[in-house]
């Protein structure tokens, strides 16, 4: 639509128009002007609080992760090794590992055994040396070399003795019916020494507990002691950041007011 | 004595006042509150609610300041905001209407030039209904075109053009009765 002239002119007649605002407009407009440019208070300490936490919170990150690599904490690691432990049995003498003791004892009892063994069978052989003769002629030697030992046979019984008060002087050994024959004289031998394998063996479980108790309590102190230390450094540099980083929100709020 | 150029004298006062120069936007203000009160009354009926509204207006020229990028005149950027306070504060007053009549035959009949004063002519635009007197408003007066007349106030072209048409017939009737008491004619 195109304009009208009627509207040409009216347009122009009021476009010319001016209407004076009243005296106090400029005042009202200004305090209006005042009061946006003021900022809230609660807002103003809103944004200080936000920029106080952000400094905090980007401070905290960077020492963090430094502190992670610093301070490793040490582990204790059981590698399985069956090694005497000196420096956290202060006081007592060192023992001897748990499998050196029983290789001790399985040598003991193999000694023994065997000396033992050989008793019997010397002492057998004397009492069938007789037959033997008779019937084999190999045995002849053996009848032979028996001979000079028959001699001997006091001395053997004694000896024998001595090796069985050995054994009864053991701790928990049992001594096996030596009177068997051969053919049960090793499933004797092999069961008299597991059972003093066993026994060898709780015997070193029982003194085991004690020796871990000692181990715990004192690796327990160490690693309370170690992370005491830790938490008081950790603290200490966390402290140190927060005053730093109020220290300067503080100055940066001053030179904005100033 | 030294001739500024007004142009020159008013970017300066324009850059002051964007840094909050209180002396710099009260010599804005004087410069423009007269005519832009004038623009807030073709709007609203009532002075005292016009310069309200101007008030307004002139707190969020001076608030935005900085965004003011000299792509065109000040006086037309303020003017600009001036009308959307004025449309916003007429939306608030009253429910305005558009009616939804669609005119078939847009012929307008020529009227002779009014020989009113502008008081007059501002009454009879008071009297025109709301949505009437919004879209001749800024048509015939401000200069705005159909699609941006349709954008400010939520409407479509077509009842902008119908809204327009309206009030064009309206005020040619109420001048020709004017005409017809003074001078005997139409």
């Amino acid at each position: 639509m195109a304009p009208l002239k009627m509207e040409e002119e009216m347009k122009q007649k009021l476009e010319d128009r001016r209407i004076s605002p009243s005296a106090d407009a400029w005042q009202r407009l200004n305090d209006r002007l005042d009061k946006n440019e003021r900022p809230k208070p609660g807002a103003y300490f809103w944004w200080i609080g936000l920029a106080a936490a952000c400094i905090v919170l980007l401070m905290l990150l960077k020492t963090v992760p430094e502190s992670n690599h610093n301070n490793t904490i040490p582990v204790i690691v059981d590698t399985g090794e069956e090694q005497a432990e000196p420096t956290l049995t202060v006081g007592n003498d060192p023992q001897p590992s748990a499998g050196e003791v029983e290789d001790e004892v399985k040598n003991r009892i193999q000694v023994k055994q065997e000396a033992l063994v050989e008793s019997i069978n010397r002492s057998e052989e004397n009492k069938a040396g007789k037959r033997l003769l008779k019937k084999d002629s190999p045995a002849s030697g053996l009848a032979q070399s028996m001979k000079p030992r028959e001699e001997e046979s006091d001395d053997f019984v004694e000896k024998n003795k001595a090796i069985i008060n050995d054994y009864e002087n053991l701790p928990e050994t049992t001594i096996a019916d030596n009177t068997n024959t051969d053919a049960n004289s090793q499933e004797i031998s092999n069961a008299e020494l597991d059972d003093l394998l066993e026994q060898a063996r709780k015997r070193l479980n029982l003194e085991e507990p004690l020796k871990n108790q000692e181990v715990r309590v004192r690796a327990q102190a160490l690693l309370d002691d170690v992370e005491e230390d830790l938490d008081r450094s950790f603290r200490e540099r966390v402290f140190k950041t927060l005053v730093s980083g109020f220290e300067s929100v503080k100055t940066v709020v001053a030179e904005r007011n100033n | 004595m030294k001739v500024i150029p007004l142009y020159k004298n008013e970017d300066q006062l324009i850059k002051k006042a964007s840094r909050n120069n209180r002396e710099a936007q009260r010599q804005l203000y004087e410069m423009f509150a007269p005519r832009m009160l004038s623009v807030c009354r073709y709007y609203i009926r009532d002075v005292h609610q016009a310069e309200e509204v101007m008030l307004n207006g002139f707190l969020k020229v001076f608030t935005h300041i900085r965004s003011f990028r000299n792509e065109g005149s000040f006086e037309g950027w303020i003017r600009r905001i001036m009308v959307r306070e004025a449309i916003s504060f007429a939306r608030r007053q009253k429910k305005i209407e558009f009616s939804t009549d669609q005119v078939e035959n847009y012929q307008q009949q020529t009227v002779d030039a009014v020989d009113m004063e502008v008081d007059e002519i501002q009454l009879l635009i008071d009297e025109l209904p709301e949505g009437y007197k919004l879209v001749f408003v800024m048509y015939a007066i401000e200069g705005y075109k159909h699609h941006e007349i349709a954008e400010t106030l939520n409407i479509s072209v077509g009842t902008s053009k119908s809204q327009l048409f309206k009030a064009r017939r309206m005020l040619q009737e109420k001048i020709k009765r004017i005409n017809k008491v003074r001078h005997g004619t139409t």
